[in-house]
């Protein structure tokens, strides 16, 4: 801690973030980008980014200049205390941050009024049938991907089996930090969520989606949604389905679809998958 | 056969010395060679080896020795060669990393003035007094120089204490402050574990222990190992402890320490029962049967690192962390066969010793002459002891001793086991596993070919991060054989395994703390900003510990120590008692102040004896200290004969002699009466004297005018020709030249002349041609109008303008007007009178008056007129070093590049180096006279004889070089140093009269 540092820090952070620090003392830098890191503490990931970016299920938004600082400090692997209030880095320098004073905000998913068989006439749905997903997507769109999008369409998501199968082929495939096939799950289990319970889906998927199997922070995002929590775009994308400006709904979708190198892409067309397979159903379940 | 080459004022430090004999003895044709500055202790090292000759005997404290024993002459000349070429790779290495390097602590802390560490690496005998400046200068101070005496010690750490300060050491091999790895140290992941340790190894085995099990330290700092002693008290290990527990991000707390004194270790334990933190100690020795509240207590140095590890990460403390040596043993060694420990880590090789005394009940270690165990045919020896490191580098980065020994051990039937450390990091061996892989394999195939079982088990102390791999030091080990444990306890327990001893620790509860706790004092805000911010260092000794600051993000400024005054001890003590009276900073200040606030005019030209009334008598005077005639040199005896024919005296220059030798002319120095004079400096009464007002108080300063050059009297000539122009100058010029001044009010501004004229490239003692010009420039408009005849004006004219050194003599007179005006201020070390008589060199320093301290006179270096030799010439002479004393001529080189060719001195960067080096000894600047070629800063102002001594520096004179003989005149130019001695004398006679114990 420099000496001029004040025990405060501008910023915004998730409401999951107290769930995961709590009971835990000790991590590690898990990663470092060029404009956040992750810490793992205990089992989870923790996403510090910067102050004024959407914030992330799992993260923690900072002052630009601090988090310059802290990301010119820190290399992976430096030990991260977490104390009541505060999370000490220990890099080149020693840096806190304050977080228990920082603003929260709810990435709880919200409640959804609109009913299943309102999502063809919804201009988020339109909008989204529109984008040629093929082309921008970071898994190969070959014949093996078609069948099991087919499968992941019209399968029954109370069978166990089915749900291992689809998501063994899609976990971890496509390359990145978040592999194109995990965010797509991820999309896909959104859409399913703000509509039902879908347990079968949902307790084969916190089995399979695991960190041998893809990436320590593709699991984190899982996590995240499993316990109803997602970042703040997708808040955002969920809150369209009860209605939406189209200029709304494209200007979230392109902020979401700028995410990453394929990432938003591969979320959407996985969310977009999950509300046709709600569609198909035609069922609220 | 001996042979000894003396290299003078060559200061460099023992490690690289070390390792430059190191490399020296690999040379064929070399029976043995050392090389050591020439204090009394390596003296004795060299009296010891068989290698001290008379030279060597004879050689200064900041001499070098070079002591070689051959066979053959000539291979001396490869050993200089190797030696050059070894310190200059030296100086090229600091260069090329670009390494701040100064010469002084108030140099460093003006390049670093947040500064907050003084990081020592000097030899012990010099470092008490430098490390209290230290302190004074409110640095915190780690001290990896040892060989301080414990009163020192304990003298300098209540003072630091009181100061709000840490000394961390004497002989403190290891730190960490703020994840900056400082010295000999490994580099350590930075955590939430802070040490506090009485023990180099011991540092570095917990350390990179805990880095190795993904913990972290954030600070680890030394104490030195007498810190826990009860004469020390433990002054450093309770102020570190309390500012650990005070530093947010440290939130567990491991106190290691050599066997400490009973009463401390209580006392220490008890403050320990009193913080908030939890704690892990370790006092080497002790067996601990339980911890109590949260403090725990450890028997190894790695079960301290677990501990701590476990206690960071918020997980409890295990009632016993020893875990089962995988190696299995299926036939032990015989029983005579037994355990052989060499060592480059002292406490590694205490630990050792301690566990296998316990494990074979051979009662409590006793050190004697290198080992730390010796009994029952066991043994452990810590080849970092002094009986093995005197005049060689330390086992750590030297790997010849534990060759040695391997090789001898290895020979002994009953040696089943040898045990070793191989100890990683900053200042350690590059890559001490492959070093001692050739004596181990071979030691390993010689016992198998005699069918004898002999094993090898090492640890490595280090990490992943540091400058040599851990990990490679394993493998290499591992590849000839060794078996590799990964700790230092685990490798004697292996040991001992392969003798059939398994070794177990009980298990350890907790039992409850004593209820009180003591009321924790406050900690300073020094050591506070120590340990929540990046050290600042001041690194006084070997440049490679700067390495490690840089590379993880501290900084630091390079001081390039030697001892003060040559190593003279005496003087030392003088300069430092000196020091510490801050009246002599107040009087400096008022003296130079009066130079600086001086205001130089040239007023008039008059004969000598209408202002130096003795002058009236038949007496001269002359340059420098008193002198009588018979003791005079060529030039002045030639220039008393001319003065007496011109005065009129005698009549011839037999008579003249004759009236001189009988004493019938008295002489007196110059600078008695006001004045000054160049070269002979002799001055009779009729002739033309300049006066300089200094109008800060109304002294005048007088000096004779410049007569051109080539046959002068100022050079000893006295031919007609000489005689005919003092009578002109006498008769013509210097009427002229006054009259000329008196049309001008208040005389010619000399202030504005020089400041003119520096910015133009005069120096003002070699060089004095724009000022003469500019001088010229004032005085022709004064003289064209005056009512005389026009040849008086033409010939003043004409001569003016063809003596391009007449300002010098201005300026002589000037700076006799500012020293003298200075001098009234009797207290302080300014020197404020530089003079040479041609026998000696005297000097005069501010508070002593007008005290002459003399010493013999140089001759000068410089060039030759054609004919002429250095065997020609006379030794310096004459009072224009005025122009020195006042901070220009040779002082402000830089000024004058073109001097430095004219006076054989080299080109313009030699020019910069002299006047960076005499502002070393000099106080200030002089913002009058701003140097452009020295990006505008002022000239050189006050030259204290206190910093003249302590750096052996003495002010560089620039000056014309008369020939010995008299009569003959000026035969080159160059330059000359003011002999120390006379600094030395001034500085000794100013103590005794402070009442300071010189002896």
């Amino acid at each position: 801690m420099n000496k001029d540092e004040l025990n405060y820090d501008r910023g915004v952070k998730s409401n999951l973030l107290p769930l995961y620090l709590k009971n835990v003392s000790v991590g590690n830098v898990h990663s470092k980008f060029n404009n956040g890191l992750n810490i793992q503490i205990g089992e989870n990931l923790i996403y510090i980014g910067r102050f004024g970016a959407p914030l992330t299920a799992f993260g923690l938004n900072i002052d630009e200049a601090k988090l310059k600082h802290l990301l010119g400090s820190v290399r992976i692997g430096d030990l991260v205390v977490n104390k009541k209030d505060k999370l000490i880095v220990y890099g080149c320098e020693i840096i806190t941050i304050y977080y228990s004073a920082l603003e929260g905000m709810d990435l709880k998913l919200p409640e959804i009024k609109s009913r299943v068989q309102a999502i063809v006439d919804n201009p988020l749905y339109q909008y989204l049938d529109t984008i040629a997903f093929e082309q921008c997507l970071g898994i190969d769109v070959d014949e093996k991907t078609g069948k099991y999008v087919e499968l992941l369409l019209n399968s029954d998501k109370a069978d166990e089996q089915v749900n291992a199968e689809i998501i063994r082929f899609f976990v971890g495939r496509g390359k990145g930090l978040t592999p194109g096939g995990d965010d797509l799950l991820i999309g896909f289990t959104l859409a399913l969520m703000l509509f039902g319970q879908f347990q079968a889906w949902k307790k084969v998927l916190a089995v399979e989606v695991n960190s041998d199997e893809t990436t320590m922070i593709s699991v984190a995002y899982l996590k995240a949604l499993l316990a109803g929590y997602v970042s703040e775009h997708f808040i955002r994308l969920a809150k369209l389905i009860d209605g939406a400006e189209p200029d709304a709904v494209a200007k979230t979708i392109n902020e979401i679809r700028s995410f990453g190198h394929t990432s938003g892409n591969d979320t959407l067309f996985g969310f977009f998958l999950g509300l046709k397979y709600l569609v198909l159903r035609g069922t609220k379940v | 056969m001996l042979f000894t080459v003396i290299k003078k004022n060559s200061y460099q430090d023992s490690i690289n010395l070390m390792l430059l004999t190191n490399s020296i003895n690999t040379i064929a044709g070399i029976t043995k060679c050392s090389i050591m500055m020439g204090t009394a202790a390596n003296k004795d090292i060299l009296k010891n080896g068989g290698l001290l000759t008379a030279e060597g005997e004879a050689a200064a404290p900041s001499d070098m020795i070079i002591a070689i024993d051959a066979v053959d002459e000539k291979i001396v000349d490869t050993v200089l060669a190797e030696a050059d070429k070894f310190l200059n790779d030296l100086a090229v290495k600091k260069k090329s990393k670009g390494v701040e390097s100064v010469t002084n602590l108030d140099a460093a802390l003006a390049e670093m003035p947040d500064a907050n560490v003084a990081l020592f690496s000097i030899p012990g005998e010099y470092a008490a007094d430098e490390i209290e400046k230290a302190l004074d200068k409110g640095l915190h101070v780690f001290s990896f120089t040892d060989n301080i005496a414990l009163e020192d010690e304990v003298r300098l750490k209540q003072k630091a204490h009181e100061k709000g300060l840490l000394l961390m050491g004497p002989d403190c091999g290891t730190g960490i402050i703020s994840s900056i790895p400082l010295a000999f140290t490994n580099v350590v992941r930075p955590g939430n574990i802070g040490i506090v340790g009485a023990s180099g190894t011991g540092i570095q085995e917990v350390t990179t222990i805990i880095d190795r099990l993904g913990g972290g330290v954030v600070h680890a700092i030394g104490t030195g190992g007498r810190d826990l002693s009860e004469e020390v008290n433990a002054i450093t290990a309770r102020d570190a402890i309390l500012g650990l527990e005070h530093h947010d991000p440290t939130d567990v707390i491991v106190v290691i320490s050599k066997p400490p004194a009973q009463k401390v270790r209580d006392e220490i334990v008890e403050l320990l029962h009193s913080l908030s933190k939890p704690v892990v100690a370790i006092f080497l020795g002790e067996k601990p049967d339980h911890h109590e509240g949260n403090v725990y207590l450890a028997h190894t140095l790695e079960e301290a690192a677990l501990m701590a590890v476990d206690l960071a990460k918020n997980n409890p403390v295990k009632p016993n962390y020893m875990e089962e040596i995988a190696y299995q043993v299926t036939v032990p060694l015989a029983p005579e066969k037994t355990v052989k420990g060499l060592y480059s880590g002292g406490t590694l090789a205490a630990e050792a010793g301690m566990l296998i005394a316990e494990a074979l009940g051979l009662g409590k270690l006793g050190k004697q002459e290198g080992y730390i165990l010796n009994a029952n045919g066991y043994q452990v020896m810590d080849l970092g002891d002094d009986i093995y490191t005197q005049g060689k580098p330390h086992p750590m980065i030297d790997p010849e001793i534990r060759i040695n020994k391997i090789k001898e051990y290895a020979q002994d039937v009953n040696t089943g086991v040898i045990l070793l450390d191989c100890v990683l990091g900053y200042g350690s061996h590059p890559d001490m596993a492959n070093a001692l892989a050739p004596a181990i394999k071979e030691a390993i195939q010689t016992a198998k070919k005699d069918g004898r079982e002999l094993y090898f088990v090492a640890s490595v102390c280090g990490t992943e991060q540091d400058p040599q791999s851990y990990k490679a030091a394993i493998k290499t080990l591992q590849e000839c054989g060794v078996l590799v444990e990964t700790s230092n306890a685990r490798a004697v327990r292996l040991s001992l395994k392969l003798k059939g001893i398994d070794y177990q620790e009980a298990d350890k509860c907790v039992v409850a703390a004593p209820a009180t706790k003591q009321a924790l004092p406050a900690i300073s805000e020094q050591i506070l900003d120590l340990l929540n911010t990046k050290p600042r260092i001041i690194n006084i000794g070997l440049t490679s510990f700067t390495d490690s600051i840089f590379a993880y993000g501290g900084k630091a400024v390079q001081y390039d120590w030697k001892p003060a005054a040559g190593g003279d001890k005496r003087l030392i003590k003088v300069l430092n008692a000196l020091a510490k009276i801050e009246e002599i900073e107040i009087a400096n200040n008022q003296v130079i102040e009066r130079m600086k606030s001086s205001q130089p005019f040239l007023v008039d030209v008059v004969p000598a004896k209408s202002v130096i009334n003795i002058l009236n008598d038949k007496v001269l005077l002359h340059a420098g200290p008193p002198i009588e005639y018979k003791d005079m040199t060529g030039p002045g005896q030639g220039a008393c004969i001319g003065a007496v024919l011109f005065e009129g005296w005698a009549e011839d220059e037999q008579s003249a002699r004759q009236l001189l030798e009988s004493g019938g002319v008295t002489f007196l120095p110059c600078h008695h009466v006001n004045a000054v004079g160049p070269m002979g400096g002799i001055t009779s009464g009729n002739m033309p004297v300049l006066v300089v007002e200094n109008r800060l108080d109304g002294t005048v300063g007088y000096c004779i005018m410049n007569e051109g050059i080539g046959k002068v009297l100022r050079f000893g000539a006295y031919s007609e020709e000489v005689i005919n122009r003092l009578k002109w100058m006498r008769d013509t010029l210097g009427p002229v030249l006054s009259k000329a001044l008196k049309r001008k009010e208040g005389g010619i501004n000399l202030n504005v002349l020089i400041a003119k004229a520096i910015t133009m490239g005069d120096e003002f003692h070699q060089r004095n041609i724009a000022a003469s010009l500019c001088f010229l420039k004032e005085i022709t408009p004064l003289i064209t109008e005056l009512d005389i005849d026009a040849k008086e004006k033409y010939e003043t004219i004409k001569f003016l303008a063809d003596t391009d050194q007449f300002f010098l003599n201005i300026m002589m007179a000037a700076s006799k007007s500012i020293v003298d005006c200075a001098r009234k201020v009797t207290s302080g070390t300014v020197v404020t009178t530089m003079a040479r008589n041609g026998r000696n060199f005297g000097v005069r320093i501010s508070g002593m008056g007008d005290e002459w301290f003399t010493a013999p006179v140089n001759t000068p270096d410089g060039l030759y007129f054609t004919g002429y030799s250095a065997e020609d010439a006379n030794p310096d002479i004459g009072d224009s070093a005025i122009t020195e004393t006042v901070g220009v001529g040779g002082m402000a080189m830089v000024a004058a590049p073109g001097v430095t060719r004219f006076v054989g001195a080299g080109g313009f960067h030699d020019a910069l180096k002299v006047s960076n080096e005499m502002d070393t000894i000099c106080i200030t600047n002089n913002p009058n006279w701003s140097i452009p070629t020295w990006d505008f800063k002022g000239a050189c102002l006050g030259i204290d004889a206190r910093k003249v001594v302590a750096t052996g520096i003495t002010p560089l004179i620039n000056t014309g070089i008369a020939h010995k003989k008299e009569g003959v005149g000026q035969i080159g130019a160059g330059t000359v140093r003011a002999p120390l001695a006379c600094f030395e004398k001034a500085i000794i006679a100013y103590a005794k009269k402070l009442g300071i114990d010189v002896e």
